[in-house]
């Protein structure tokens, strides 16, 4: 009897220890974490809890360090490393990296490799096999075989990964960072293929947005008159980056194009779901003024790079100083090096170029097998990637990935047992062994020289590098590899029969668009267009309209400027757009015909100036508008874009035909009887706007329908834990307007940097230093950024290399 | 006296021993006090949950202390919006229930297999 009572009381102790020390699933997408584990104070989440003064002094050993590094940190936690040799100082950087955002690194490159599914489930599992179907992981290990022969620079990696993993070492399961306990999986140790998988994941987001199966689509359905008259490819507003009348012979040999390309324009449409789509709101802005337009007589660089807009954010605030470099900036949390920032001397920011660098080929399969293909008329094999994903609490799933000579084949349809569709990516396989050195040597560049010889090192993604100096140089130059394509290239989908129809060359960074010093004074970019169409190559892609515009009309009228000038337009919720858009809308529509409550809202929208400001309405109104309407006008396209793939017309053309076309064949909504112009589809979205509004508004949630409320900007934890990410962000902002914020996107680092002696600078970021939401430092700097507001950076020298800002000391020694 | 002489040797014995190891490890550990100590089933279940439930409260409300809630309040909005002092609470009470087990499961071991 006693006996039993044992068993009994042991079995019940057992199996309840058992069940809270594993994660259980209560239903599909909600997991429970192992609950006893996470809530014991001495394991679980309340070690996380760190206390609200955490910044305080210490003394590390690590055996990794030659001579010995001091890292101060400010009242924002930005880290100032101190060290004597490159070594030490991106040991430091990879090891205070870690302590900061070591989930981040870790899911950030399960996310490229395609391993999320390991640690996530099921639910990850289509996004795993795509992220291995666009050969992700194998584009990172030819850029790790790159590096690998580059010694010098491939060190600088060796540092950092040793650092990283001196910070991995010394962990024990109740200092692990939350989500891993969580989500209950353990950290693995950092390796170089992981960096090199970071650096392929920014090239993915941007250095891989093409449309061409949704113009082959549009080209095939509207015919080639309609298609050109839609989609043209130049807006005739825009400033270039480089104006018309750009001088381009110092282009050493222009090659010559001799081949013709041949599109595939024959057979079905190409009905393949874009299952990973990428957000068309990544952009970025950067610009300089030359010291003589400025009031204090000092160049001024600013720089706000538009992404995803994450908890934690996707950049690391950093200084790092030893002999031969003095940088400050932000870093990419798994890279070492600072990528936009500044030092004594210059300063630099990126915009991304948009070139297209990735395209289709239409693969003809040999038989019915798929295992072979013809080319030039004969038969090749692909050769096979196996890619093997292990799925938590699921089955493993194992996928042959088929190569062919111009990449993997993405999509393939057993449908149509022809045809599958092969991708060529820039990035699966440029060389790349000087690529580590270039944000390095810039980091340490002094002078206009320095930049241009540190830039010419720049592989991928390509971007726009803009640049001052102390000493007076401006400069902006186009950077990385660029395929050189025939005209029309790679804009519809190619045919992979032809071995012709590939990419001839890619283009040395000398031969790439340049200025210095141009007498306007100053110098900028946003994705926009970088040519007028006098450039003598074609480089397909798609550009933004509004945002280079408006800053072209702002600098160019701007004189003795300020850093709060800066800040200002930095900040600007003014769109070009909508000045174009809402009188080309409100000419069409006869105030006669609304009611009263219907008039109110057209006064208030007449009155309106173009500026998304947080606490209007207007904006609302025309977003609800402007969207109806587009819809409506484009009902041809937007029926089909659920099941096929089709480009719908830019709003930079819409706006043009409703100026110019109003009778065009397009107004008519094909879901009516009636025959309708752009005056009746404008009237009806307008009515429809006004419903929509006051049924939005109505819901208290919802601030009377003011702008923030509707855009609804949310800054999203990375593992999208909702507890962890900001909601309802009251900001300024508009995707067209220079201060780019949407729902998800947005400016995600503020930088202003005056060349004066000494250099002074500005930042903010929506996010904060520490990876753990248990840290005041995890989103300090939202309620700024939001607002508008800069931190001035403490920037430590030689001469000043302590603040009153600094408030606590690291040393680490060996 | 006795009793509160062997209920601290037991939380120091249950603090040491969880900041070294695995969250399960003080289970053992109470289990094996009250079997030694021939701890009647009724007291030890008692024994067990207070001391545990005392442990893991006290430093659970310790560290929402010195963090001010900051981390409570979002790891709340995961459980169906729990404010930071009913974490603390639920700690404690998880504590109480293993605690508890744990140290009858011992007791009950030292009564089936002693004599």
């Amino acid at each position: 009897m006693r006996i039993i009572a044992f068993l009994v009381s042991l079995i019940v102790t057992v199996a309840l220890a058992y069940a809270l020390s594993i994660s259980i699933k209560i239903k599909p997408g909600v997991t429970l974490p192992p609950l006893a584990k996470f809530f014991c104070p001495f394991t679980g989440f309340w070690q996380n809890a760190v206390a609200k003064n955490e910044l305080t002094n210490m003394k590390l050993h690590l055996s990794g360090i030659e001579k010995g590094v001091e890292i101060k940190m400010d009242d924002r936690m930005v880290p100032h490393i101190s060290a004597q040799n490159d070594h030490d100082l991106l040991y430091a950087q990879g090891y205070i990296t870690a302590a900061n955002r070591l989930w981040q690194m870790d899911i950030a490159t399960r996310a490229a490799s395609g391993r999320l599914s390991e640690v996530l489930g099921n639910r990850t599992s289509k996004v795993d096999r795509m992220s291995r179907r666009k050969g992700l992981m194998l584009a990172a290990e030819n850029s790790l075989q790159s590096w690998k022969t580059n010694k010098k620079s491939f060190e600088l990696v060796e540092a950092y990964v040793a650092g990283v993993n001196a910070y991995i070492n010394q962990l024990s399961e109740r200092n692990y960072p939350i989500e891993f306990k969580l989500l209950n999986y353990k950290p693995e140790q950092w390796t170089p293929i992981k960096t090199a998988l970071f650096a392929i994941s920014m090239a993915q987001t941007l250095a891989s947005q093409e449309y061409d199966l949704e113009n082959t689509n549009a080209l095939k359905l509207f015919g080639a008159d309609d298609y050109n008259f839609l989609f043209p490819e130049q807006n005739p507003n825009q400033t270039p980056i480089f104006p018309a009348g750009t001088k381009w012979d110092y282009i050493k040999d222009i090659p010559t194009v001799s081949n013709e390309v041949k599109n595939s324009i024959f057979g079905d449409l190409f009905k393949y779901p874009r299952e990973v789509s990428d957000d068309p709101h990544i952009g970025s802005n950067n610009w300089t003024v030359s010291a003589a337009k400025t009031r204090d007589s000092a160049a001024i660089l600013c720089n706000d790079p538009h992404l995803n807009l994450t908890l934690p954010s996707i950049w690391y605030e950093i200084q790092l100083t030893a002999p031969g470099i003095n940088t400050y900036g932000v870093s990419l949390p798994g890279i070492p090096g600072v990528i936009i920032g500044f030092n004594e001397n210059i300063a630099w920011g990126v915009t991304n170029t948009e070139w297209d660098v990735l395209d289709w080929y239409k693969i003809k399969w040999s038989d019915n097998n798929k295992n072979a293909y013809i080319l030039d008329g004969k038969k090749m094999n692909v050769t096979y990637r196996i890619e093997t994903i292990s799925v938590r609490d699921s089955l493993t799933i194992v996928d042959s990935v088929k190569y062919t000579t111009w990449g993997p084949i993405v999509y393939e349809d057993a449908k149509s047992p022809k045809y599958g569709l092969a991708m060529r990516w820039l990035v699966h396989n440029t060389q790349s062994p000087e690529e580590l050195e270039s944000f390095y040597e810039l980091d340490k560049a002094k002078n206009f020289d320095e930049y241009y010889a540190a830039t010419n090192k720049y592989v991928k993604p390509a971007q726009n590098i803009v640049f001052a100096s102390n000493n007076g140089d401006i400069a902006l130059r186009i950077l990385g590899k660029m395929p050189f394509r025939s005209k029309g290239q790679g804009k519809f989908i190619m045919d992979g029969s032809v071995t012709d129809n590939g990419w001839k060359n890619t283009l040395p960074n000398e031969d790439n668009p340049m200025l210095k010093n141009p007498p306007t004074g100053y110098l900028t970019s946003s994705n926009q267009n970088t040519t007028a169409p006098d450039y003598p190559f074609y480089y397909g892609g798609n550009y933004d309209d509004y945002r280079g515009r408006y800053i072209n009309r702002r600098l160019s009228h701007m004189d003795s400027i300020s850093i709060e000038d800066m800040m200002k337009l930095q900040n600007d919720p003014y769109s070009i757009f909508a000045e174009e858009a809402l009188p080309a809308l409100l000419n069409q529509l006869d105030p006669m015909n609304l009611n009263t409550s219907e008039r109110k809202i057209y006064d208030e929208l007449k009155n309106w100036k173009y500026s998304f400001k947080a606490e209007r309405k207007e904006p609302t109104y025309f977003k609800i508008w402007w969207d109806g309407f587009k819809e409506k006008t484009w009902d041809e396209m937007y029926r089909l874009v659920d099941s096929i793939p089709v480009m719908i017309p830019e709003n930079w053309r819409t706006v043009q035909i409703l100026n110019t076309d109003p009778g065009n064949k397009y107004f008519d909504n094909k879901s009516t009887t009636a025959i309708e112009t752009a005056k009746d589809i404008v009237t009806m979205t307008f009515k429809d706007m006004v419903k929509e509004f006051d049924k939005f508004a109505k819901d208290t949630l919802h601030a009377d329908g003011k702008w923030w409320a509707y855009r609804n900007t949310t800054i999203e934890h990375i593992g999208r834990i909702p507890a962890f990410s900001r909601k309802n962000i009251i900001t300024d902002g508009f995707k067209d307007a220079i201060n780019a914020t949407t729902n998800k996107t947005g400016p995600s680092w503020r930088m202003i940097v005056e060349l004066s002696k000494p250099v002074k600078a500005w930042g903010v970021y929506p996010g904060g230093q520490s990876g753990n939401p248990g840290s005041k430092y995890y989103d300090n700097m939202v309620d700024q950024w939001a607002k508008g507001q800069y931190n001035e950076i403490v920037f430590l020298t030689k001469e000043n290399n302590d603040s009153d800002r600094i408030v606590s000391t690291i040393s680490i020694s060996k | 006296m006795k009793n509160i002489i062997s209920l601290l040797v037991l939380a120091i014995a249950c603090i040491l021993i969880q900041s070294f190891t695995p969250w399960w490890s003080s289970l053992i550990i109470i289990g094996l006090f009250t079997a030694i100590m021939n701890t009647p089933p009724i007291k030890a279940l008692l024994f067990g949950a207070i001391i545990l439930f005392v442990i893991w409260f006290a430093y659970a409300f310790y560290l929402n202390h010195q963090n001010d809630g900051i981390l409570s309040a979002r790891v709340g909005v995961l459980f169906q919006g729990l404010s930071g002092f009913k974490l603390v609470l639920i700690t404690g009470i998880l504590g109480a229930i293993i605690g508890g087990l744990s140290a009858l499961t011992g007791s009950l071991f030292r009564r089936a297999f002693a004599n």
